[in-house]
């Protein structure tokens, strides 16, 4: 360990990721833990929760031994449909667009879906650590500022400088939920600022008297997160904990050298659309849109007076029965498919290519809305590395290459690099992406948090040590 | 009101005066008004002869007052050339329900059209008037002279239309006074198709009786006409920015002014229901608070894949100028929005709006976007 630790201060010496050092708040702390765990440690069990429109799902994992570079290992895997009703009108009501609507149903649903989990893992929940995702619907995001001053003669910002500025700006997020109505979730740095006003992502070394960190943070209603947490509480018998969904979603899909650049990450569910883009540690955007594969389903629907079932059963048949393509070339009625549009009515055909025109002009859309949010902000242009596609949508054929239209990008389906065992349970599955990254980023959450403590209780410059070695991460 | 959707020929169009005998001519050879009578009607005979020879039903007024060379600038003579028709008039007009009389205003045979739409009055035959005002370039006598005719026309006819000739104007200030009139006729004509044709040809969509009720009903004020012909998805944007471009609309909110709209939609070949429900309910939201009366038909001898006409009638007084007075509009304090009808939202339809940018979401992309569907069978 400490020959590790004298490598990468040399690395640091040398210049080498520096850079990562500089997006460093609560949630990014997490390569912390590598020096505060023991193997044993290290081997925790962690649960995630997802609440999403279409499914509850649960991932059962094992953290990683991260000095011998091990990943964690997901061991179980539970699934249950959100809005069970029968019948042939289903239409979302338990949980619509992210919102939990019937709490009673999803309290029923969330224990099958842990159970399955656990009886896949051969474990129990209560054993380890839970962590659950907060969409954007359920939290307020609030811009704070860190500043310090810069004390050297040469007013050059160096990385104590940085941290202190990153560690105010944090302090100054957690105040922001004193209050009993809401409650702090997490924080994560946007950018900095220099005191000329320009704002810049690699700090060190810029001239400048004063530097401002620009974190965002997420909040929580008090009454809304109890009622989130008891729920996940009652089901595992663990105090859960917390995690802002957009966020975590490039936690298990982009790989350590996919870090250094900026990538985006656009997972599109069944209620939500959320994205990320990130580069280092730093998350310059979260977002979420309240549209997603409902609304898909919704659109075939109406265009072809079908019944919500039916309407979905076609998106899902997409890929495989259909052998249909959103970006195949209008071949008009080459292809037929055959589908009965009401209970007891005459059988009809439907034109493949009018259903692939249909889910073409809804995605276009949903991408289009995701670069335009982006560019009213000024991130696209930063946008040097892939697109990562994930959610139910990612499954839908064809969907890589009009996002590459789209977001003039390269663009892939997502994996989960960060995480062993996937494929044996959940293999070419993207929907479970958010909730592996979940399993990950809470995994990485809670090392943070047991770092920050150590922190706290140590002196600046130990605290920078520390520091020092996420680098290496 | 009884209407035979059958029968034959039961719409005339009179074509009064150079402009209005163009527009007869060229509606003469269009497969839409196969079942429609017209009739040209000028001063002078060698223009007339010309339209003839293309196969339009002529008639020429005041032979032996000028000779068959037209009135020269003499008011008082092309009306007692005119009058002297009523005869014939009525002889034409007979066994006919509904009378549109094209004329394009300020010249002198041109705005008698008085004369003719007492004959109808008097045969109870409801009739409206299709007319196109001077260009400004015309000069002051001519638009008095028709301000003058539209006062009269106002006793004897159910409704005037007017087409935009500032908006025509505006669009062609570069362009030589030819083209200028050229498209003044093109916008007539495409107006007057569409006007007869829900009464001469097969209906497709909610064809509704009431709507020769609506425009010939009685004390009903002068509407203000918009066309848009276009290709795809297109002509619905083309219709709304037609409506907008209008010297009368000019820094005025367009859509409270309105309180009653009559729109007609034709389409040659083939014919997508979904595509005219989604142009009738696009309309219908654009104008909320204003009753639309709708109809649509096939006319394949269009030139645009589709033609959209819409007569808007209001109950504000204009000003001189021809603008809505700004006090006298109601003022709303809020965005406007085009609001679907809540089938359109599907499962979403008891959600509140779900709102990016001013766009609910939760209504399909491809009726927001206006995509052509096939449905299949």
């Amino acid at each position: 360990m400490i020959l590790q630790r004298k490598t990468i201060l040399s690395s640091l010496r040398n210049g080498k990721k520096r850079l990562n050092l500089l997006y460093l708040t609560k949630t990014s702390y997490h390569f912390l833990a590598m020096s505060n765990h023991t193997n044993s440690e290290a081997r925790q069990l962690y649960t995630a929760v997802e609440f999403g429109t279409e499914s509850i799902k649960v991932l059962i994992g094992m953290a990683g031994d991260e000095q011998n570079d091990e990943r964690p290992l997901l061991i179980g895997t539970g699934e249950t449909r959100s809005n069970p009703q029968a019948g042939s009108e289903v239409v979302p009501r338990n949980i619509r667009k992210g919102e939990i609507h019937d709490i009673t149903k999803v309290r029923e649903q969330l224990r099958v879906a842990i159970e399955a989990a656990q009886a896949e893992a051969g474990v129990s929940v209560a054993d380890g650590v839970v962590v659950f995702g907060l969409p954007q619907n359920d939290m307020t995001l609030t811009e704070v500022r860190g500043e310090q001053r810069i004390a050297h003669l040469s007013h050059l910002v160096s990385e104590t400088d940085m941290f202190k500025s990153i560690r105010e700006a944090h302090i100054e997020a957690v105040s922001l939920a004193d209050n009993k109505d809401s409650v702090y979730i997490q924080d994560y740095t946007k950018c900095f600022e220099l005191d000329s006003g320009r704002r810049c992502y690699h700090p060190i070394g810029q001239p400048s008297d004063c530097l401002h960190t620009i974190v965002e943070a997420a909040l929580c209603s008090a009454p809304l997160y109890a009622m989130l947490s008891n729920l996940v509480e009652e089901a595992t018998n663990v105090k859960p904990q917390a995690i802002f969904l957009p966020m975590a979603l490039s936690a298990a899909v982009l790989s350590r050298e996919e870090r250094d650049i900026c990538n985006l990450v656009i997972d599109i569910g069944a209620g939500l659309t959320s994205f990320s883009a990130c580069l280092g540690t730093c998350f310059l955007m979260n977002h979420q849109f309240k549209v997603g594969c409902n609304q898909i389903e919704n659109d075939i629907m109406k265009a072809f007076n079908l019944d919500w079932s039916i309407a979905r059963h076609l998106l899902r048949k997409m890929p495989g029965e259909l052998q249909a393509s959103i970006v195949n070339p209008d071949d008009r009625r080459t292809r037929m498919v055959k589908v009965n549009s009401r209970a007891g009515r005459r059988e009809r055909q439907i034109p493949i290519s009018s259903l692939e025109k249909v889910v073409a002009a809804r995605l276009s859309e949903i991408l289009g809305m995701v670069r335009e949010k982006l560019t009213a902000h000024g991130i696209w242009s930063l946008l040097d590395g892939q697109v990562v596609l994930t959610g139910g949508a990612a499954m839908i054929p064809g969907i890589v290459e009009l996002a590459e239209d789209i977001l003039e990008r390269p663009v892939r389906i997502g994996e989960p690099l960060q995480l062993n065992g996937y494929r044996e349970l959940l293999a070419d599955n993207p929907r479970f992406l958010a909730t592996a990254s979940l399993l990950y980023a809470g995994i990485r959450a809670k090392r943070v948090e047991e770092a920050v403590e150590a922190i706290q209780a140590g002196p600046m410059e130990i605290a920078r040590k520390i520091f020092a070695e996420l680098i290496a991460w | 009101m009884d209407i035979s959707i059958q029968s034959k020929h039961t719409s005339l169009i009179i074509g009064l005066g150079k402009t209005g005998c163009e527009v007869a001519a060229a509606l003469n050879n269009l497969s839409a008004c196969q079942n429609v009578s017209l009739l040209g009607i000028d001063t002078d005979e060698d223009d007339l002869k010309a339209l003839a020879r293309q196969g339009l039903p002529t008639l020429l007024a005041g032979q032996e007052a000028t000779g068959g060379h037209g009135v020269l600038d003499d008011q008082e003579l092309a009306n007692a050339c005119i009058a002297d028709l009523n005869d014939e008039l009525l002889e034409k007009m007979e066994g006919h329900r509904l009378v549109i009389l094209i004329a394009g205003l300020g010249g002198c045979t041109g705005s008698c059209c008085e004369p003719i739409l007492k004959a109808a009055e008097d045969l109870a035959v409801p009739s409206i008037l299709l007319a196109v005002e001077p260009f400004p370039f015309e000069g002051e006598s001519r638009k008095k002279r028709a301000e003058e005719c539209l006062n009269q026309c106002d006793m004897y006819c159910q409704t005037i239309v007017l087409a935009p000739t500032q908006r025509i104007f505006k669009n062609l200030e570069s362009t030589p006074a030819a083209q200028a009139f050229a498209e003044a006729i093109e916008y007539l004509g495409e107006a007057a198709i569409a006007l007869v044709t829900p009464f001469s040809s097969s209906p497709l969509l909610n064809m509704n009786p009431g709507i020769l009720g609506s425009l010939t009903q009685e004390g009903t004020p002068r509407c203000h006409l918009a066309v848009a012909c276009g290709d795809g998805d297109s002509f619905v944007t083309q219709l709304i920015q037609n409506l907008k471009s209008q010297p009368v609309f000019q820094d005025q909110p367009i859509l409270p002014c309105f309180d009653h709209a009559v729109v007609l939609l034709r389409v040659r070949g083939t014919c997508r229901q979904n595509d005219l429900e989604n142009a009738l309910t696009q309309i219908r939201a654009l104008l909320p608070e204003c009753a639309i009366e709708t109809a649509a038909c096939l006319d394949q001898g269009m030139k645009h894949e589709m033609c959209l006409t819409m007569l808007l009638h209001t109950s504000l007084d204009l000003d001189q100028e021809g603008h809505l007075p700004k006090q006298s509009l109601p003022v709303k304090n809020e965005q406007l929005q085009l609001q679907f009808p809540a089938d359109e939202r599907g499962i979403f339809s008891n959600d509140p709006p779900n709102l990016h940018n001013g766009i609910d979401l939760d209504i399909p992309t491809f009726l927001r976007r206006h995509c052509t569907i096939d449905r299949g069978y």
